[in-house]
C-alpha cells in the first residue's frame, strides 16, 4: 500500500486548481490570438484578456484600468519597486522597506541602493512587527515609495498596512504592499488597505484550514518541550505555521518527514543546497538553537482534517528521536 | 552488460537489501552507478549531493571548469535520481569543508608540506559530517563511489581492501576512516573495472555516463595551484615568501617566490639552470629555504607518520608492511614500528621523494592496516 503525501507547504506553491488548468487551457489553444490585434482573433483574445483582468480587480476592490498583468508575483514586486523609482515624473530618491520582506523586494532594494538610491530598511519585532512610529520617523520629504507586505511568507505575521498606509498618504509617499502570501488566505481589498500598489499572484484559496494550524501548534505545543512558535499568533495567517524545534536540525527533520511523505519547508535550504539562515528569523531575533530547528507548515486546498494529527504524531516522534540522537553515532 | 537485481544484490551485499542507505553522489558516473546498483539491489537509497564550495570561495572561472558542485553536477544528481525513483538532497557542508579541508591544505602548502585534500575530506567530511545528517534520517550505511572494497567478518571484523580495478583503486585516500564507520559503508563499485562501470552507465542510460574523470583537487577546477595559493594569500592578507633556492652544498643557485607553490619532486618551475635536471629535494618552512638536487637525491628510506589511524589494531612490534607514500606510488616493502605518537616507517629499498605532508598507507597485501601523515623524513 502507498502511504499517502501530505503536501504542507502551500506558501510555497500549491496544485492549480483544476477548473482554472480548463480556463488557462482553452486559452492557450482556441484563444491565442494577440490582444493587439485588430481582427477576430485578436478581438476574441481582447475581450478574454478583459474579462479576466475585471475578474482580478473585482477580487480586490480595484478597477480593471489598475490591473497591470505580471509573469510571477516577484516580477510585480520588481515592477513596482523599479516602476516607482524609474518614473518619469519620480524625484524622491528614497526607499522604505522592512527587513522581513520577500527577496524579490529585499534584493531589489539592495540593486537601488548599489545604483544610488537612498534605502531605509526598518528592523522587526520579536514578532516580525514593524513600529508604526519607526515607519513614520523614516518618512524622509525625498522618499519615493514605501514598501511592506501585507502577510509575511514564513512566520505568517500580518502587517497593520492600512495604518501604514495612511501615514504614507498623509506625507505624500507612494505605498506599495506584497500581498502575494495573504491572497485567497485572508481579505484583500485595495480601499480597506489603502494602497497605492499591490502585488498579487494567483491565490491561494484556504479559508478552512485555520482550524487545522490551530490543532497541530496545539498538538505541538502540548506534547513537545523546548520549541518556539514564530510570529505573531494574534495576527497570523491562519494557514501558516513557523515552528523551531530546540536541539534538532531543521534540514535533517524535514529530509525525514519527506521520507516519512510529509512535505514541509525548513527556512535554510534551496534546491542546490546552499544553507542560507532566514534572513526573515534572523531579522525577527530568533535565537540560533530554534533558528537552526526551523520548519515551516502551510495548509492549504489539499489537506484534510485528519491531516493535522498526522503531521502532528510523526513530527513528536521525529523530534524525540533526533534528540536523542547524540550528534555523532555510529 | 544487464544489469538485474540478483547482480545487484550480490555487488551490495544480503546485509544491506531493504535497508535506507544515504548514497553521497557528485554528479560524476562512478557515484550515480553506486546510487542506482543500490536500488536496483532494493535499498531504499537516499542520494546525497554535498555542497562543499562555490566558486565564490574557491575562485577559477566558472564556465569553463569543474566537475563537482556545479549546477551542471546537481541536476546530473537530480536526473538518475529521478530516473530511478529515489529522493535526492542537496546539503551544504560547504562552512566545514572550508574550515576542515581547505583551511588543512592552504595551511600544510604554507607550511612547505604537500597535503592531501581527499583524505582530509574522507576523515572530516565524506565520513562524519555526511553520517551526522544520514543517520539523523533513519539511513543505516553510507555508500559512495569509490573503488576500494570493505569486508566484514562474522564476529565483526572489518577489512578496509584496495579495489579490484588497480588502476583505479582509491584505497589510498580512504585510511583515515574510523573503524565504526566503515562497518557502515557499502563500496559498489570496489570489485569492479572502471571499463564495467561506464559500460553499466550506459546500459542503464544515464546522462553522465560519458562524464570525463574529475580532477584530483575538486575546488581547485582549472588545477592551477599558483592561482589558488595567490588568491588566498590576497584574502588572508599572508605576504608572499620569497627566499632562496640552495643547492647540495648549500650555495645559493636562485630564489622561489614562496615555499607554498613547491613541492619535494618538482622538476618545473624553478627558473634555475644548472645543465643538468634539477629536483626540490628539500622544503625548509622556518628559513624559507628550498633545496635542489639531482634525481637520486631524492630517494629516502625513512619517514616518520603522525596523525595515525589503525583500521586494526597493529602488532605491537615492528612488522613488514607495504607501504604507500604517495597515490601514484606501488606500495613499497618497509618494516613499520608503531609508536606513541604515531609511527618510524623503514623501507627496505629508498624511496623517490617522499614528502611532508602526504598521506603514507600502511598495506598488508591489499588490506588497509592503517595510515598516517608523513611528518618527517631522515636518511
Amino acid at each position: 500500500m502507498s502511504q499517502r503525501i501530505i503536501y504542507c507547504d502551500h506558501n510555497s506553491t500549491t496544485r492549480t486548481d483544476p477548473r482554472v488548468a480548463d480556463v488557462m487551457h482553452q486559452a492557450a489553444v482556441e484563444v491565442f490570438g494577440n490582444p493587439s490585434s485588430g481582427h477576430r482573433f485578436g478581438q476574441q483574445a481582447r475581450a478574454l484578456l478583459d474579462k479576466s483582468r475585471s475578474q482580478i480587480a473585482a477580487y480586490i476592490g480595484a478597477k480593471p484600468s489598475e490591473i497591470i498583468l505580471t509573469g510571477t508575483g516577484s516580477e510585480s514586486d520588481n515592477l513596482a519597486i523599479f516602476g516607482s523609482l524609474y518614473a518619469p515624473d519620480a524625484t524622491g530618491r528614497h526607499l522604505l522597506t522592512v527587513a522581513t520582506e520577500h527577496h524579490a523586494i529585499t534584493h531589489s532594494a539592495d540593486w537601488a541602493q548599489r545604483h544610488g538610491f537612498e534605502v531605509t530598511i526598518l528592523p522587526v519585532d520579536s514578532r516580525g512587527h514593524v513600529d508604526p512610529d519607526d515607519f513614520a520617523r523614516a518618512l524622509t520629504p525625498t522618499t519615493r515609495l514605501a514598501s511592506v507586505m501585507l502577510a509575511n511568507n514564513e512566520v505568517g505575521t500580518i502587517h497593520p498596512i492600512a495604518q501604514l498606509a495612511t501615514i504614507a498618504r498623509e506625507r505624500g509617499v507612494l505605498f506599495h504592499t506584497d500581498a502575494v502570501q495573504a491572497m485567497g488566505k485572508i481579505p484583500v481589498n485595495v480601499d480597506d488597505l489603502k494602497v497605492d500598489l499591490l502585488s498579487l499572484a494567483a491565490p491561494q484559496e484556504a479559508a478552512r484550514v485555520g482550524a487545522m494550524a490551530k490543532d497541530l501548534r496545539y498538538r505541538l505545543a502540548h506534547q513537545l518541550d523546548d520549541i518556539e512558535f514564530f510570529g505573531d499568533p494574534d495576527n497570523c495567517l491562519p494557514n501558516t505555521v513557523g515552528v523551531g524545534f530546540g536541539g534538532v536540525d531543521g534540514e535533517s527533520l524535514a529530509i525525514a518527514l519527506d521520507l516519512k511523505c510529509i512535505c514541509v519547508s525548513t527556512g535554510s535550504a534551496c534546491m542546490t543546497g546552499a544553507a542560507m539562515p532566514s534572513h526573515v528569523l534572523q531579522a525577527m531575533g530568533v535565537s540560533e538553537r530554534y533558528l537552526r530547528g526551523s520548519i515551516r507548515f502551510s495548509f492549504g486546498r489539499e489537506n484534510v482534517p485528519t491531516d493535522s494529527a498526522a503531521i502532528a504524531d510523526t513530527v513528536i516522534a521525529e523530534v524525540q528521536r533526533l534528540r536523542k540522537m547524540s550528534p555523532v553515532r555510529v | 552488460m544487464a544489469v538485474t537485481s540478483e547482480m545487484c544484490r550480490e555487488i551490495v551485499g544480503a546485509r544491506w537489501v531493504g535497508r535506507r542507505v544515504a548514497v553521497a553522489m557528485s554528479g560524476g558516473v562512478d557515484s550515480s552507478v553506486a546510487a542506482v546498483l543500490l536500488a536496483k539491489a532494493g535499498c531504499e537509497v537516499v542520494g546525497i549531493t554535498m555542497k562543499l564550495w562555490d566558486h565564490a570561495s574557491v575562485g577559477g572561472d566558472n564556465a569553463k571548469d569543474g566537475r563537482c558542485c556545479t549546477l551542471e553536477s546537481f541536476a546530473d544528481c537530480r536526473a538518475v535520481a529521478d530516473q530511478f525513483g529515489f529522493p535526492h538532497y542537496a546539503i551544504d557542508f560547504a562552512a566545514r569543508f572550508e574550515e576542515t579541508v581547505i583551511g588543512n591544505f592552504v595551511s600544510e602548502y604554507r607550511a612547505g608540506r604537500t597535503p592531501n585534500p581527499c583524505a582530509v575530506c574522507n576523515i572530516q567530511i565524506k565520513w562524519p559530517a555526511l553520517w551526522e545528517k544520514a543517520s539523523a534520517f533513519g539511513c543505516e550505511a553510507i555508500a559512495t563511489g569509490h573503488y576500494a572494497q570493505v569486508s566484514v567478518s562474522g564476529d565483526g571484523d572489518v577489512a578496509l581492501l584496495r579495489g579490484m580495478d588497480s588502476t583505479r583503486d582509491q584505497s589510498y585516500f580512504l585510511w583515515g576512516v574510523p573503524h565504526d564507520y566503515l562497518a557502515r559503508t557499502i563500496f559498489p563499485l570496489g570489485a569492479m573495472l572502471k571499463s564495467d562501470v561506464r559500460k553499466i552507465a550506459a546500459e542503464l542510460g544515464l546522462p553522465n555516463a560519458e562524464t570525463p574523470e574529475s580532477r584530483d583537487i575538486c575546488f581547485i577546477a582549472d588545477g592551477n595551484l599558483g592561482r589558488f595559493m595567490a588568491e588566498r594569500a590576497q584574502r588572508d592578507h599572508v605576504e608572499r615568501t620569497p627566499g632562496p633556492i640552495v643547492d647540495r652544498s648549500g650555495q645559493t643557485v636562485g630564489k622561489h617566490d614562496g615555499i607554498e607553490y613547491l613541492t619535494i619532486g618538482q622538476r618545473n618551475g624553478l627558473g634555475v639552470a644548472l645543465g643538468r635536471p634539477q629536483y626540490v629535494t628539500g622544503i625548509d618552512p622556518d628559513s624559507g629555504t628550498v633545496t635542489i638536487g639531482d634525481d637520486a637525491d631524492l630517494y629516502k628510506r625513512r619517514c616518520l607518520l603522525g596523525n595515525l589511524n589503525w583500521i586494526n589494531p597493529p602488532p605491537t612490534d615492528a612488522f613488514p608492511a607495504g607501504v604507500q607514500i604517495r597515490y601514484r606510488h606501488e606500495a613499497a616493502r618497509a618494516c613499520v614500528l608503531p609508536t606513541s605518537e604515531g609511527a618510524e616507517v623503514e623501507f627496505e629499498t629508498p624511496q623517490r621523494a617522499i614528502t611532508r605532508g602526504q598521506s603514507a598507507v600502511i598495506y598488508d597485501a591489499d588490506r588497509v592496516i592503517g595510515g598516517g601523515t608523513i611528518d618527517t623524513i631522515t636518511d
